[in-house]
């Protein structure tokens, strides 16, 4: 147990994977033990032979990740183009269609409101209620009577401070 | 004039800034640079020289993808994480052919080792050949944990922690299964030691 611990402990060793203080520790026991020395002297040579044993790729498969490299290097550009454009494209449609909207609303709204204020109706509540087949609708015409009962009182005020005056 | 991006001190980080800034010839240092480990690393895995040369052009391929993407993480190392892309790539190639890989003999007729072999032919590069091949030879025919385990480290240059993470098992067990991976290979060449001296005598 103690000699396999040992033989993993080289092997971090071999591989720079103990922490400085845990290296110089161990390097002690190494000096100290022959049998020791004799294995990290074993697995070091063969660490060393396989790095040795590196294949190298054809040149044929680098040109080709190179070409690929090159070739898509337009498409990341063109596409990097179309999308800032595509996304200042879209900001710019969300804009227009939304003032557009407003637009739309203020003036579909003040029409509505002249109209109703030009067209004198009934001031029976049945004959409104018909009409408009809306409660919101009546609430708004009763809103725009209010205005007109309010705009008549506020002449006859004035009409009567001008004769005390 | 040198480029000053293009040196050996030049660190990945930057070379893959560079890159993602629209220099090319970055992404050629980083690909001259971890070629070899790459490879080997492929090839070692998947015991195949024409499914290794396919694989790592698919790994370097998705490496540039998914850097012009901004999905490296410049804190991780590079190489561990190509390795990693490698090693998922290889896992995805056992899948779709559903067996086990095919041992392709064309390490012994290697063309790339004949090509440099006709360059430089002088005779200690011809036994550093030799016995560069003997040891790939040697390092297939180990168990696949203990091979995964020795290339990822040696090639890959992962640590056991990482290797551990990516394979789900104790740091304890990945540096057991190197210890026996390094066992074996000593029995091996011992074994292949024998047969080719019998081989003589006969």
């Amino acid at each position: 147990m103690k000699k396999r611990n040992k033989e993993k402990d080289i092997i971090r060793f071999v591989f720079d994977e103990m922490k400085q203080t845990e290296a110089d520790s161990f390097l002690t026991d190494l000096c100290s033990d022959d049998e020791l020395w004799d294995t990290y002297e074993e697995v070091d040579e063969t660490v060393a032979q396989l790095k040795e044993a590196e294949v190298l790729p054809s040149q044929e498969s680098l040109d080709n990740i190179m070409a690929f490299v090159e070739s898509s290097k337009d498409d990341v550009q063109e596409k990097a183009q179309e999308d800032n454009s595509t996304f200042l494209g879209v900001k710019l449609h969300k804009l227009l269609t939304v003032a557009m909207a407003i637009f739309l609303m203020v003036g579909v709204t003040s029409s509505v409101y002249k109209i109703r204020r030009s067209q004198n109706i009934s001031p029976d509540h049945n004959n409104v209620a018909q009409t408009f087949q809306d409660e919101d609708l009546m609430l708004d015409w009763e809103g725009s009577q209010i205005d007109q009962s309010l705009e008549e009182i506020r002449s006859r005020i004035e009409i009567l401070m001008s004769e005390d005056q | 004039m040198e480029n000053p991006l293009m040196n050996n001190k030049t660190q990945d980080k930057d070379l893959i800034k560079a890159f993602m800034a629209g220099n090319d010839r970055c992404f050629n240092e980083l690909l001259n640079r971890y070629k070899g480990k790459v490879f080997t690393t492929i090839y070692l895995i998947v015991k195949d020289r024409e499914v290794a040369e396919d694989l790592f052009q698919e790994v370097m391929i998705k490496v540039v993808r998914m850097i012009r993407s901004g999905k490296y993480n410049e804190e991780g190392k590079f190489l561990p994480w190509v390795v990693r892309i490698a090693r998922n790539l290889a896992i995805d190639h056992f899948r779709k052919v559903q067996r086990n890989p095919i041992q392709n003999e064309s390490d012994d007729y290697d063309i790339f080792n004949s090509v440099q072999r006709s360059e430089a032919s002088s005779e200690e590069k011809i036994i550093k050949d030799e016995n560069a091949r003997y040891i790939r030879k040697l390092i297939q025919q180990l168990p696949d944990k203990q091979r995964e385990v020795l290339v990822m480290r040696t090639y890959g240059e992962l640590s056991f922690k990482e290797i551990a993470d990516i394979t789900d098992v104790s740091i304890n067990t990945a540096l057991g299964r190197m210890r026996y991976a390094l066992l074996n290979l000593k029995k091996l060449a011992g074994e292949s030691e024998k047969s080719r001296a019998y081989e003589e005598t006969k």
